[in-house]
């Protein structure tokens, strides 16, 4: 009863609902503007978290990544271009349906079933993590080193087309992990003389490296008149009617919204996979198929419940077990991390008002995001989509390196931002995702310190690995890890012999 | 522009950089050479996997090649030197002269613009840079680099 009104005073605090105001406004900015993601939102916006309170820095954050995966509708809708990847699949009946003159009817439906799908992914966030936090309890050093592992398989699988390269990529993020003091030992390693990198590389300023600057070497090298707006009609009454709509199709809310939720848990998918996996079931599910791709209402209330249900979803493995479901998860992990709170059981017991306030201020930032969206959407989208590249790239440029050097007021770490975003260029035109290089970068000290920690463990038994193979629970994360890995080979010899079989 | 076998390059790429970590392994304590030894292993091995594939059936296509390759090109430069002189110059002088170079160089239609169009970017991005100075140097207590300039 005390915990669940100290929540209650702290959501409601003047200062608190105007961040999540701001930061669900400032979240669907970033979206908006194609090249900007959730990660890129919630990254350039940790810095200036570092000073609030731990409560008010976790609900900028959360707003944000709500309003980032919104966000990335207007564009998707109005020009064509999925402002996130999470708004892919929003392309494919939005835009026809703003060609018909209806961006404003795509818009609203957009808003409804993104507010949907966001409140069924932290209704789920708030009544699993205590149940999996518990489990979580039962997590031991082996334990830890296997759902490190399941994480990276399914990373190496999903964010690469070519699963050999997402291996790569993920050992090299590995590898990078270990720049810097041993968590277990002390020794300095691969420091390269540079004493700057004793405290090894920051999460945060590889992310904004790797994902920020080759987009912005793309997006200029694509050329500074890339961006085109497209006029936005708006009409009365059409919030009212689309409302009514959109829940004539409960089966297709709540299935989208159950995807969106489940590919969300999983660690390394994410809105991008959501959103199409979603639209594929809904095309599958509707009588009327031919519909899909010339503007109908069922594709964009499927792809944009998905993908806001999984910012909820994607934060329960990150409090529970401190796997970040998503990069954006990820920047929040090091957000949490900087304020003194370690994902696990300790956030629900200790911190748990902190923890609480976190996951039900995102429920009202879903609320508030329908109100901001449909008043401020279209003009929003006026403003964004009108910014010619020529200030955008610059801008955002300015942005990283405020971003980066705000972290620990280390000019270095900037120098490390812009080598990861040169690094992450060339990897990029090589064919590697920085999706798997960046889950192998976050999972690499938790393998590491569970490997280590197991070894020690172990130090006793005549065989010192059959630590890791006696456990039952990392028992049952070998043999997830086995078909995570194996799942994807299987599906591309089909796919290979379904494509012979057709050629034939 | 000739595709190029991306595959090799990447598998070679990833061999050199697994070499020179392991040229760095130095003496590291048992413990605290498990992991990275045997994540350099894994990328070798993985390393010499992508190799293989390369030579059986390779992944081909154009590298570094964009509509307007030069204006990347100039943006790179520009962002490191911005990044480079930052200490130097200090960062609110060289983020203005920076973002008004890539600013002016991306325009398509600088030749037409007159002094008081760039006088007027230039505003904007003063502005722009200030407000952010300011609020970090003084809402967020964050010291950003200073040089000889400012």
């Amino acid at each position: 009863m005390e915990l669940a009104l100290k929540v209650l005073v702290n959501i409601f605090a003047i200062k608190n609902l105007i961040l999540m105001l701001a930061g669900t406004t400032f979240g669907m900015m970033m979206g908006a503007l194609p090249g900007l993601t959730a990660t890129m939102a919630v990254a350039l916006l940790v810095p200036f978290t570092f000073t609030m309170e731990p409560v008010s820095g976790l609900i900028t954050l959360g707003a944000i990544y709500g309003g980032a995966i919104y966000g990335g509708c207007f564009s998707a809708i109005l020009v064509n271009t999925p402002g996130t990847p999470s708004s892919i699949g929003t392309t494919f009946d939005g835009f026809p349906m703003a060609k018909k003159g209806e961006g404003d009817r795509a818009i609203t439906i957009a808003t409804i079933a993104s507010a949907f799908g966001g409140i069924i992914g932290v209704l789920v966030l708030i009544f699993l993590s205590p149940p999996l936090a518990k489990a979580s309890l039962k997590f031991g050093p082996p334990e830890y080193f296997w759902v490190s592992i399941f994480g990276l398989t399914i990373i190496a699988s999903l964010a690469s087309k070519s699963i050999i390269k997402g291996i790569v990529g993920g050992i090299f993020g590995l590898l990078v992990s270990t720049i810097g003091i041993a968590p277990i030992g002390g020794d300095v390693r691969f420091t390269f003389g540079l004493s700057s990198f004793q405290g090894g590389v920051q999460l945060i300023v590889a992310l904004i490296g790797f994902f920020c600057i080759p987009e912005l070497i793309k997006m200029v090298g694509d050329g500074a008149q890339s961006m085109h707006a497209m006029e936005v009609k708006t009409r009365k009454g059409v919030f009212g009617r689309t409302f009514r709509e959109v829940f004539k199709m409960p089966g297709n809310l709540i299935r989208s919204s159950i995807i969106g939720t489940i590919v969300g848990i999983i660690p390394g998918a994410g809105g991008n996979i959501a959103n199409l996996v979603s639209y594929n079931e809904a095309k599958r599910a509707s009588k009327d198929q031919e519909k899909f791709g010339t503007g109908c209402m069922e594709g964009i209330v499927a792809t944009e419940a998905a993908n806001n249900a999984t910012v909820g979803s994607g934060m329960v493995p990150l409090v529970t077990l401190g796997i970040p479901g998503a990069p954006p998860a990820a920047i929040i992990l090091g957000a949490l991390m900087l304020q003194g709170l370690r994902p696990g059981p300790e956030l629900f017991s200790t911190h748990a008002d902190i923890t609480y306030t976190f996951m039900f201020s995102m429920l009202i930032a879903n609320i508030m995001m329908v109100g901001v969206g449909v008043l401020g959407g279209r003009g929003l989208h006026k403003v964004v989509s009108k910014l010619p590249v020529r200030f955008l790239a610059p801008s955002i440029f300015f942005l990283t390196i405020l971003g980066s050097y705000a972290i620990r007021n280390n000019i270095v770490d900037v120098f490390v931002m812009l080598g990861c975003g040169v690094i992450g260029y060339i990897l990029r035109e090589l064919g590697f995702h920085p999706g798997p290089i960046l889950l192998g970068l976050i999972l690499g000290s938790i393998a590491e310190q569970g490997l280590v920690q197991s070894m020690l463990m172990s130090m006793g038994r005549a065989n010192r690995w059959s630590i890791f193979f006696t456990r039952p629970i990392s028992l049952i994360l070998i043999v997830m890890c086995l078909v995570s890995a194996i799942w994807p080979l299987i599906k591309e010899m089909r796919e290979r012999k379904i494509g012979k079989e057709a050629a034939k | 522009m000739k595709e190029k076998n991306v595959d090799l390059y990447a598998s070679i790429l990833m061999l050199v950089i697994a070499g020179i970590f392991w040229s760095q392994m130095g003496s590291f304590t048992k413990f605290g050479a498990i992991f990275p030894r045997a994540i350099i292993v894994l990328l070798a091995i993985s390393s010499i996997g992508l190799f293989v594939k390369s030579l059986l059936s390779p992944e081909k296509k154009t590298i570094f090649e964009h509509k307007e390759k030069l204006d990347a090109v100039v943006f790179l430069v520009t962002i490191i030197l911005w990044v480079v002189l930052m200490k130097i110059i200090g960062f609110v002088v060289i983020s203005i002269i920076a973002y008004f170079v890539i600013t002016t160089y991306l325009d398509t239609e600088r030749k037409n613009r007159t002094i008081k169009n760039h006088l007027v970017t230039l505003g904007f991005i003063c502005i722009q840079v200030f407000a952010f100075y300011l609020v970090f140097s003084i809402l967020l207590h964050v010291p950003v680099p200073h040089g000889f300039l400012f």
